[in-house]
């Protein structure tokens, strides 16, 4: 693997170890139980890789939902964990910086002569604050929310039906 | 019937699909956020969204044997049932009138080998044979009965070629083309 592959790769490790310790914080205040457990990813860019998911328990034997790394390369985002629960999924990318999308209209004179009329753009995601965990509540519509304490309970709920 | 090939606008359709989907193959492999903006290709692994596209490929050479096929039927079915006309070509009886109208409502039910058949008389059978390949084919498409077994593949460009070339022998015939 490249130096540049390797850079990446650890920065994706590095961003799921911070995003479960600070899930586990918050597990810990709900009194929710949670276990780390060793996961093979294997992506065509780095080849097999180990890395861990994230077991969340309501008791000690009935587990409710788990936290799934899915790949550093990830189309539009710089890493992709999934929640996964027994009634669905939910998906959380990790943002590093706004990607910006031109919207510039250019107009050519001849074939080698381009001119930009506009500047404008937007974001690939809108909600982008700063670098950090984001979840996608639409692809479509390009929505994205910070990972935060309260979001993240929420997306628990939905994906286990487990009510806090 | 006019001289274009009547399945070209399927055949047209398709070969756009198959541009687009290489467009999105290219700009997954390019990583061009900009061409994959508000689409489900967002916070995908790109390994998983290549082979999205590979597999939309393939299915869409099975849809498009299921169109072409599904347009070659209606046509001869409406060859045939112009051929029923005849019946009332001189001043048609009221037992002439009858004996088309039973015709013309039963064509729909004959099976489609028996109707390639016919067309044996006018076609070289070989190629009516082939047919009849595109027609196991697209049969396993829509079903994917597993008991009955995979047919042999057969190419979109293959379908097409056949397909046309049976419309086009039919439309050259001097039974079809005074129609």
């Amino acid at each position: 693997m490249d130096r540049e592959k390797d850079v990446i790769l650890d920065e994706y490790l590095k961003n799921v170890s911070k995003c479960y310790a600070m899930i586990e914080e918050w597990l810990n205040e709900k009194s929710l139980l949670s276990k780390l457990i060793e996961y093979n990813i294997h992506e065509k860019a780095s080849g097999k890789y180990t890395t861990k998911k994230l077991i969340i328990y309501k008791d000690k034997n009935n587990q409710i939902a788990e936290l799934l790394p899915i790949g550093a390369w990830i189309i539009g985002a710089n890493g992709r964990i999934d929640l996964i629960g027994n009634f669905d999924q939910q998906i959380l990318i990790y943002l590093k910086k706004d990607i910006k999308m031109k919207t510039s209209v250019t107009t050519s004179t001849n074939d080698d002569e381009y001119q930009e009329v506009s500047k404008n753009g937007h974001s690939l995601y809108k909600g982008f604050q700063e670098a950090g965990w984001y979840w996608i509540e639409d692809k479509r519509l390009g929505k994205a929310h910070a990972l935060n304490k309260n979001l993240f309970f929420d997306l628990l709920s939905e994906v286990s039906d487990y009510e806090f | 019937m006019s001289s274009e090939n009547p399945l070209d606008p399927i055949w047209e359709s398709y070969q756009v699909i198959c541009d687009c989907l290489k467009i999105a193959q290219r700009g997954i492999s390019e990583k061009n956020e900009r061409l994959l903006n508000r689409t489900n290709f967002l916070a995908n692994p790109e390994d998983q969204s290549i082979n999205q596209v590979k597999n939309s490929r393939t299915d869409a050479n099975d849809y498009v044997i299921l169109s072409l096929w599904a347009g070659f039927e209606r046509i001869i079915m409406e060859y045939l049932q112009i051929q029923g006309r005849r019946i009332l070509s001189s001043p048609p009886s009221a037992f002439n009138q009858k004996i088309h109208e039973q015709v013309e409502r039963e064509i729909e039910y004959w099976k489609i080998d028996d109707i390639l058949n016919i067309f044996k008389m006018v076609i070289d059978p070989d190629i009516i044979g082939q047919a009849k390949q595109i027609k196991q084919y697209r049969d396993w498409v829509a079903h994917r009965n597993p008991s009955k077994g995979t047919p042999p593949n057969i190419t979109p460009q293959k379908a097409y070629e056949i397909i046309s070339k049976i419309l086009k022998k039919l439309e050259e015939h001097p039974d079809f083309g005074t129609i």
